[in-house]
């Protein structure tokens, strides 16, 4: 471990800390609203179904981030479902179609 | 990150654990101890005498209505504890009065009886915070405001639950570990004890964690339900969403009518319930305006009729005596039902003995899997470092002392909680708040002392002090109160007994682990005094 102790890795796993935290957090934000959103299921049925399963999805986020081989990789990942979802809540959420 | 997926999970699971595992020690023990919060209640409230015999329930009831019904004619709610089950003990009443300028809510005040003659006994003397605030304390921790230590749990239990996720991951041989222990061969057999207590109690592990988020939420993603919803006819989002999730009561409840009307008796209602519910099913009666024309009589089943939290009630006319609703309690869909029965699997409220004595067990080895995983994080580097001869630097011995403060200093901080119970002066103004201080002020102390001690010596020390705090606890008990194991024995009181005897039995396994780390720590010294000989001296000697 001491031969990777280099600015760089430590750089990494910074970077890879704030994914897990800050990013997988807001990514977690966003698939809940969507849970919300478009699951079937009335809205309290829905919400709760979402935050039940949200910690699930949240480790696997964190799992995800630290198995890559790049923080890049991480960031990107998470990016890459973020981004759907942000869309699909804005979508209904400029629509004034939040119920 | 790491070659390969498992190296890189293991490495998580190291940091993860690091991180959080002295906060998730406390969280873990003061969890499990929580399942025995009523019968530390029992043993903390000593002034409160104990009833070798009582009446029947229905008698029981009978008391509590005259008693009642001469203390408090006019209060807006009355309510009975009738003795059964784990939680009661004792046959309690409590009224709460109506609602006044100085008093919104109305005063609440509580007596307890002796269930043969229904004569009140004073034991409010002692104030102590007994059980309810150990176990409250592995949520709501002490001295913080609660929505911090709240939301401090919160983040370590997600760690908690990402941290066994991956620490199953790194098991190849989940099977293989439950049948793989080597003792007395050091780091192999610390990193075996480890795995044995995780893998053996794992599916109480995920459940207990997975559980204790799912109480978490609401506080865990607070913006999405505040965009989904906004505050409207003076209800909070907060609770539109537990009405939404948990239902709104179904039974409407009359309020006083104004009209003054006498109170029917109690006890022919419970022979009522008796055929809806079975027989000895009744925890608690809730009279509300008792003395009034709308006087309604509510029957509360034990919480160890169901694993979710028993939300049925049956609900009488207080005048004429008759049924009015058979309450099933509100609607909860399958979702909110789960989370309600994971709840309750977490709580454990439902579990009888065996089962407690099970949560009991799988709550220590869970401690223990913490403890063990933190001392094999600061083990593993020190070896490490052993083989290159280099001193550990300054994070192992953080590490290492944090340790120890943690894991025998918790238990004996604990263990103070208890003494201070009995120590401190019993009209003592602010005596439940000291016998957290002294909990609190005995932790700190475990964090300091290694500063200034050798390590090896102070965990020999503090593990002979930990055995000592718990094992002379039953003295304690019998120079200060009545109640000693003498008395309990012969009376059958077996709380108080089983407590004593629980606390003896803590402090013989710490004189235990105290005796082994003592041992080895001898055996250590002349290997290592042996191996700096010079061969020469080696050669004379």
């Amino acid at each position: 471990m001491s031969a990777a102790l280099t600015t760089a890795y430590r750089l990494s796993i910074f970077s890879r800390v704030l994914a897990a935290s800050v990013g997988a957090y807001v990514l977690i934000n966003l698939a809940n609203l969507a849970l919300s959103i478009l699951l079937p299921f009335e809205q309290y049925k829905a919400l709760l179904f979402a935050m039940q399963t949200s910690f699930i999805y949240y480790t696997l986020a964190i799992i995800w981030v630290f198995s890559v081989r790049t923080a890049t990789k991480a960031w990107l990942g998470l990016i890459a479902v973020a981004v759907p979802l942000a869309l699909v809540d804005a979508y209904y959420y400029f629509q004034g179609a939040l119920p | 990150m790491k070659e390969g997926f498992r190296q890189s999970m293991s490495w998580l699971h190291t940091w993860l654990g690091l991180i959080v595992g002295w906060l998730l020690f406390y969280v873990y023990l003061t969890g499990t101890v929580g399942y025995l919060d009523k019968e530390i209640d029992y043993w903390m409230t000593p002034d409160k005498p104990f009833f070798a015999s009582s009446a029947t329930t229905r008698e029981q009831l009978a008391l509590a209505q005259t008693q009642l019904a001469t203390v408090a004619p006019d209060a807006a709610v009355w309510n009975i504890q009738l003795i059964g089950g784990r939680e009661a003990p004792w046959l309690e009443i409590a009224w709460t009065q109506k609602p006044d300028a100085n008093n919104k809510r109305g005063l609440t005040v509580h007596e307890t009886l002796n269930p043969v003659t229904g004569v009140p006994v004073d034991s409010s003397a002692r104030a102590t915070g007994g059980g309810q605030l150990l176990y409250k304390m592995h949520y709501n921790m002490a001295y913080l405001p609660l929505t911090w230590a709240n939301i401090i749990i919160m983040i370590c239990s997600v760690i908690m639950f990402a941290g066994m996720i991956t620490g199953i991951i790194v098991h190849k041989n989940i099977f293989k570990d439950f049948f793989t222990f080597r003792p007395g061969k050091g780091q192999r057999s610390w990193l075996d004890g480890h795995n044995l207590l995780s893998v053996g109690s794992l599916p109480f592990h995920l459940i207990v964690t997975y559980s204790g988020l799912l109480f978490f939420v609401y506080q865990f993603t607070p913006a999405v339900p505040h965009l989904l919803y906004s505050a409207s006819a003076g209800k909070s989002v907060g609770l539109q969403v537990y009405q939404g999730t948990y239902g709104v009561p179904g039974a409407t409840i009359a309020g006083a009518a104004g009209v003054a009307a006498p109170l029917a008796s109690l006890a022919p209602m419970l022979d009522k319930v008796d055929t809806l519910w079975g027989k000895d099913k009744v925890t608690t009666v809730e009279v509300r305006n008792p003395g009034d024309a709308n006087a309604r009589v509510v029957f509360k089943p034990l919480p160890s009729e169901t694993i979710a939290f028993p939300d049925y009630s049956a609900i009488f006319d207080g005048v004429s005596g008759k049924l009015v609703e058979n309450d099933p309690g509100p609607y909860i869909y399958p979702s909110g039902y789960a989370d309600q029965t994971l709840k309750g699997l977490h709580k454990g409220l439902f579990a009888g003995p065996f089962l407690r004595f099970l949560y009991l067990f799988m709550g220590v080895a869970g401690t223990a899997m913490i403890g063990t995983g933190l001392l094999l994080w600061s083990n593993t580097r020190k070896q490490k470092l052993l083989k290159t001869n280099k001193d550990p630097h300054f994070g192992i011995m953080l590490v290492d002392k944090l340790n120890l403060g943690t894991i025998v200093g918790l238990p004996i901080a604990i263990a103070a909680y208890f003494w201070a119970n009995r120590l401190l002066p019993v009209a003592m103004e602010t005596r439940a708040d000291w016998e957290v201080h002294a909990m609190y002020l005995t932790l700190a102390a475990s964090f300091l002392y290694p500063i200034w001690r050798q390590l090896e010596k102070a965990w020999v020390e503090l593990l002979w002090l930990a055995a000592a705090a718990y094992a002379l606890l039953p003295l304690l008990n019998a120079l200060t109160t009545e109640r000693h194991l003498g008395v309990s024995l012969l009376q059958g009181d077996w709380i108080m007994a089983g407590f004593d005897l629980t606390m003896l039995a803590t402090g013989l396994v710490f004189a235990v682990f105290a005796i082994r780390l003592q041992k080895r720590r001898s055996i250590k010294l002349t290997t290592i005094t042996e191996s700096r000989r010079t061969p020469g001296e080696l050669a004379t000697s």
